[in-house]
């Protein structure tokens, strides 16, 4: 079995799980608030591994026997459930369940497009300055970036973007086809980042060069079409 | 002796940063303190072209290079607690430019190619305890654990390993207790707000703190209490530490943890059962090592320095 969890509006993994399931791929959609609300978790680790059996409310239950694989959408502790609690206490329960997530997720057997990391647990993210940090050191052309803390301008925002999705080791593109140097420098970006599913915007030099903009760990999956789905297939080892 | 200017990021008089900028100065090793309450007057501003970071940082009528810097200590405190701004609106001026300096600064330093003690990124380990476990368990044996919601859960794993004790999953509200009866009574909370359980693991605890450049302090802790950071509080004595002469393959796994985790300055929670077995229960990312320094006079501020301004101190 292999696992979608996503928020109910998020329109680009629902696409997804239609087409992957189309596709053939055994796929089981769990909102972020079934995990945590009513149901039981529980997680065992020691020094041989983990294991975990989460039993939901609608009598589904998920093991490390069972799932093979998982895309992550996992945004956040959902609200809904912090809303009975008040004052310093919603604060800890979040983080409690903010913390229990991102464990939960790291142990999950096979493919995770992305595993967590505690601090945002649908994938590694960063800010544009470490992103473009790091799409230089792979090798992409980039867009200069600069922060400062005094009042200036700041950049006009490019006229065209051209965007690439990385699924495992796949380079998707979004409509126009990627230059071979440039997809070379996505896969290099998505690998240092340890981000196997990854979106890259790019802008466009006046030579018609791709300038690395920005990138993100959800990206809109549809906008690889058919190719994002069967890049998804082989990613989640199905 | 050649060092790199040091850049200490946090509050002047707060211990483990008074300590450092102190080793740095015994050292000869040029500092800049930006100190968090004064950031009204501090400007920083930061490129990124081509993968290589440049910028400035304007303190004290000064204005200076950030690519001269050879190393940075992070010891920031939330900002908006701060004396200055806790009081002020958020609309105010200054509550806008520490905002503005806070994020800038944060994200220079997230990506400044020198020694960085320590990096966010790194630090989010210690957020989520089983995450971190996870991690650890390569290297060192870990207590047995269960983090659940589920009552019964627990009450099989108390069943199971006998005495047991319960923590945060989360670095919140972390004081380790030992489950005892009263707790029963209480289990079915669980249900709101899940919690870790672990094996009580009896032994020696030891503290190592490590340094990227290979540098191992271990100082034993000896105490009644469950958690001896909260010895004063969990009984009516405090903990007393001494040097402890760790063997080379333990500070050598300590040292590989610490990679692992990306952190260049950790604090490794070690305990030694009587038989020998080393559990390791957590990699504190930003260590007050001062605590320890000061009770044993183990040179830990020293060898920070060193790293800290790129020198070779034997």
């Amino acid at each position: 079995m292999r696992l979608a969890i996503c928020e109910p509006y998020d329109e680009p993994c629902l696409w997804a799980v239609v087409g992957l399931r189309r596709l053939g791929v055994e796929l089981e959609v769990v909102l972020p608030r079934e995990l945590i609300a009513g149901g039981s978790f529980s997680q065992h680790i020691d020094v041989h591994g983990s294991s975990f059996r989460i039993r939901l409310t609608d009598g589904r239950e998920l093991s490390t026997d069972d799932v093979q694989g998982v895309l992550n959408r996992l945004l956040e502790v959902p609200g809904s459930w912090l809303e009975r609690f008040r004052g310093p206490d919603r604060e800890y329960v979040a983080e409690e369940l903010q913390a229990l997530l991102a464990g939960w997720l790291f142990a999950v057997p096979g493919p995770v497009l992305n595993r967590p990391n505690p601090a945002t647990l649908f994938g590694e993210w960063r800010a544009v300055a470490e992103w473009r940090c790091l799409a230089g050191l792979a090798g992409l052309a980039t867009v200069p970036y600069r922060l400062s803390t005094r009042e200036e301008p700041g950049p006009l925002p490019p006229d065209e973007l051209r965007t690439a999705l990385v699924i495992g080791r796949d380079v998707v593109p979004a409509g126009t086809p990627v230059p071979g140097e440039v997809a070379a420098g996505c896969l290099a970006l998505a690998g240092a980042a340890g981000t196997p599913l990854l979106g890259l915007d790019f802008a466009l030099a006046p030579d018609g060069r791709w300038l690395f903009d920005a990138a993100t760990p959800l990206p809109d999956l549809r906008r690889g079409g058919s190719a994002a789905l069967e890049a998804l297939r082989r990613a989640l080892g199905a | 002796m050649a060092a790199d200017p040091v850049l200490l990021l946090g509050i002047p008089s707060e211990p483990p940063l008074e300590m450092a900028a102190v080793a740095l100065s015994r050292l000869g090793a040029p500092y800049v303190m930006l100190n968090q309450r004064e950031c009204a007057s501090v400007h920083l501003a930061f490129e990124v072209v081509a993968g290589e970071v440049t910028g400035v940082l304007e303190s004290g009528g000064e204005a200076l290079p950030l690519e001269g810097f050879g190393g940075v200590y992070t010891r920031l405190m939330d900002h908006r607690l701060l004396p200055e701004l806790e009081r002020a609106a958020a609309d105010d001026p200054l509550v806008r430019h520490a905002d503005r300096l806070h994020e800038t600064m944060s994200a220079w330093y997230e990506i400044f190619p020198g020694r960085v003690v320590n990096r966010s990124r790194a630090m989010a380990s210690n957020a989520s305890k089983p995450y971190q476990a996870q991690i650890i368990s390569a290297y060192f044996s870990i207590p047995r654990t269960l983090v659940t919601n589920d009552p019964e859960e627990a009450l099989a794993f108390r069943a199971e390993r006998g005495r047991v004790v319960y923590k945060s999953i989360s670095g919140a509200r972390s004081i380790v207790q030992e489950l005892t009866g009263e707790d029963m009574d209480r289990l079915d909370r669980l249900q709101w707000c899940p919690v870790q359980f672990q094996e009580l693991v009896e032994g020696t605890d030891v503290r190592v703190h490590t340094i990227a450049d290979g540098r191992v302090f271990a100082t034993a802790v000896a105490s009644d209490a469950v958690d001896y950071r909260y010895a004063h509080r969990l009984t009516d004595r405090q903990a007393s530490l001494s040097p402890y002469p760790i063997p080379d393959e333990m500070a050598e796994s300590c040292l590989l943890l610490a990679a692992a985790l990306g952190i260049d300055f950790a604090g490794i929670d070690l305990r030694i059962t009587g038989a020998g077995e080393v559990y390791c229960f957590e990699v504190n990312p930003s260590p007050a090592y001062s605590y320890y320094e000061a009770a044993t006079g183990q040179p830990i501020s020293a060898a920070l320095a060193c790293y800290l301004a790129g020198a070779s101190c034997s």
